[in-house]
């Protein structure tokens, strides 16, 4: 590919900090399968399947390339989870000037299950004898447009006393409450109908995307291959303990590298950052 | 090498009067002894893997792993395979023996046996896709997955079936058979000359058991159980 067709074709803009699955997968069959080298034979559906996990793994430990989703609140005060989600890093809302401010994560509600109970409180079953679901009250109490933070939870708790704020929910945007099972992310009413909503979240790096536009960052790729040979020498029948123990340190290592690699830690960001440390606070 | 053989297993043969075999025997014979070497080839092939794998292989002219691949490569054919109606089935080629690549345009098809075929469709990381398509076999077809695209082009690299081969000639006025090669149906060995040998031992066994000379086939025997011990030589 020349310059002129890359700087002609926005799809390919920014590529080559990747490296595609398929190449992945390519190289591992030539370079580390076949009959003179530790993994004889291994199908290639398998490498696949190992690859896959093995990018799932990395876009939650290692890679922190989130996704950023923007939306406007609805009335209900809550969004169904986006489809790629797997979990929430931080939710913000963004203001008039475009500047984001964090909401917290609400921690006083258990969003319990609840089963149908007749008049003696006894649960009521179905003809199959199954408990039969209804709506929780707790949740129906604390629905997403009547959370509020205000309700001191020292005071409700320890009654008789208050002894100051309670600094783990001080936090006057709001908050939010992540209902896995139901799939959906509820806020506090301290948002309101028309807000702009910004969650960035972990996803696993596969989702909506075919075989062949599955990519991940270069400087994990070392990391991809190592992964590959610990799990597949880890299930071959055979395969010495010692030479298995081998390639986990050497993965083990390589995430390290990766990690760190990843960081991107720069001397003139860290300098910049620890300018502000040397401020005296009169 | 068809005629060179043939006069060299007769001129063996005919030494002491021992007996004669027709071109029609011949031609049995030559066809179950380009057979036998061939399949051979597959378990040598074999051998030679693990003898390499075990550190007693060498490189260069003497890598027997390369050389078998060598009288392999006489016999590996590409061919494009035919869609069974609108199905996700593909007709092999008639004549296959063993199967060593499917391509579709210029990707490899995996082949996976059956079951797991029915898992692989089922698997949320595994699943066969554009990129990752597999197959497997059933008697003269092959199923793929996914369906492929009308434009889409699946070949087969294969080893082909040994073709039979066929010594022909014309008959004289005294009726002795003279060697025709320019037959429409003539048919040399297809193995690497390096086997002419090996065929004539073979065809010697056969021919003695036909003409019930133990010697022939003592001395066939023999040699054949030679090649054997130095093949396995470690």
């Amino acid at each position: 590919m020349s310059s002129q067709q890359y700087y002609n074709n926005s799809a390919r803009h920014g590529e080559y900090q990747y490296v595609s699955l398929k190449d992945i997968i390519n190289n591992f069959m030539l370079m580390n399968v076949g009959d003179d080298k530790i993994i004889n034979d291994i199908p290639r559906y398998q490498v696949l399947h190992h690859a896959k996990r093995g990018i799932q793994e990395l876009s939650y430990d290692a890679l922190k390339e989130t996704q950023k989703l923007e939306f406007e609140l609805g009335s209900d005060l809550k969004i169904v989870m986006p489809e790629d989600f797997v979990q929430l890093v931080k939710a913000s809302i963004l203001d008039k000037y475009g500047r984001l401010h964090p909401l917290i994560k609400n921690t006083e509600n258990a969003q319990p299950d609840a089963f149908l109970q007749d008049s003696d409180a006894n649960y009521t079953f179905d003809d199959n004898g199954n408990r039969q679901e209804t709506n929780s009250i707790s949740n129906t109490r604390m629905s997403s447009s009547q959370l509020e933070v205000d309700v001191d939870a020292l005071e409700d708790e320890h009654t008789g006393g208050r002894f100051g704020m309670d600094t783990a929910s001080a936090n006057k945007n709001g908050t939010y409450l992540v209902d896995k099972k139901a799939g959906f992310i509820k806020f506090s009413s301290h948002l309101t109908d028309g807000d702009i909503v910004i969650l960035e979240y972990v996803s696993d790096g596969l989702f909506g995307t075919t075989d062949d536009q599955i990519k991940i960052n270069k400087l994990a790729e070392d990391y991809m291959y190592s992964y590959l040979q610990t799990e597949i020498l880890d299930r071959k029948f055979g395969v010495q303990e010692y030479i298995v123990r081998r390639y986990k340190k050497s993965t083990s290592a390589k995430l390290r590298n990766a990690k760190i690699k990843l960081m991107n830690i720069n001397i003139d960001d860290l300098v910049q950052r620890l300018k502000g440390k040397n401020k005296w606070i009169k | 090498m068809i005629n060179s053989v043939r006069n060299t297993v007769l001129s063996i043969i005919d030494k002491d009067n021992s007996g004669y075999i027709s071109p029609l025997e011949f031609n049995l014979y030559a066809k179950a002894a380009q057979l036998e070497i061939f399949q051979e080839y597959f378990d040598n092939y074999r051998k030679a893997v693990s003898n390499k794998n075990n550190r007693r292989g060498s490189r260069g002219a003497t890598d027997e792993v390369k050389d078998i691949s060598h009288k392999l490569d006489i016999f590996t054919k590409k061919s494009n395979l035919t869609q069974v109606g609108s199905t996700n089935n593909y007709t092999l080629p008639s004549d296959m023996y063993m199967v060593n690549n499917v391509l579709c345009n210029t990707d490899i098809v995996e082949e996976v046996d059956k079951t797991e075929f029915y898992f692989l469709n089922q698997a949320n990381l595994s699943s066969p896709s554009a990129t990752y398509k597999v197959f497997t076999r059933f008697a003269n077809e092959i199923e793929v997955s996914p369906t492929l695209l009308n434009t889409d082009v699946l070949s087969m690299v294969y080893y082909k079936t040994p073709a039979d081969p066929k010594w022909t000639y014309l008959t004289t006025s005294g009726g002795d058979p003279i060697y025709n090669a320019s037959a429409s149906d003539h048919q040399d060995f297809e193995l690497h000359p390096e086997e002419e040998t090996q065929l004539i031992v073979k065809i010697l066994r056969y021919a003695g058991v036909s003409i019930r000379e133990e010697n022939v086939i003592a001395v066939a025997e023999n040699q054949d159980t030679k090649e054997f011990e130095k093949e396995n030589l470690t």
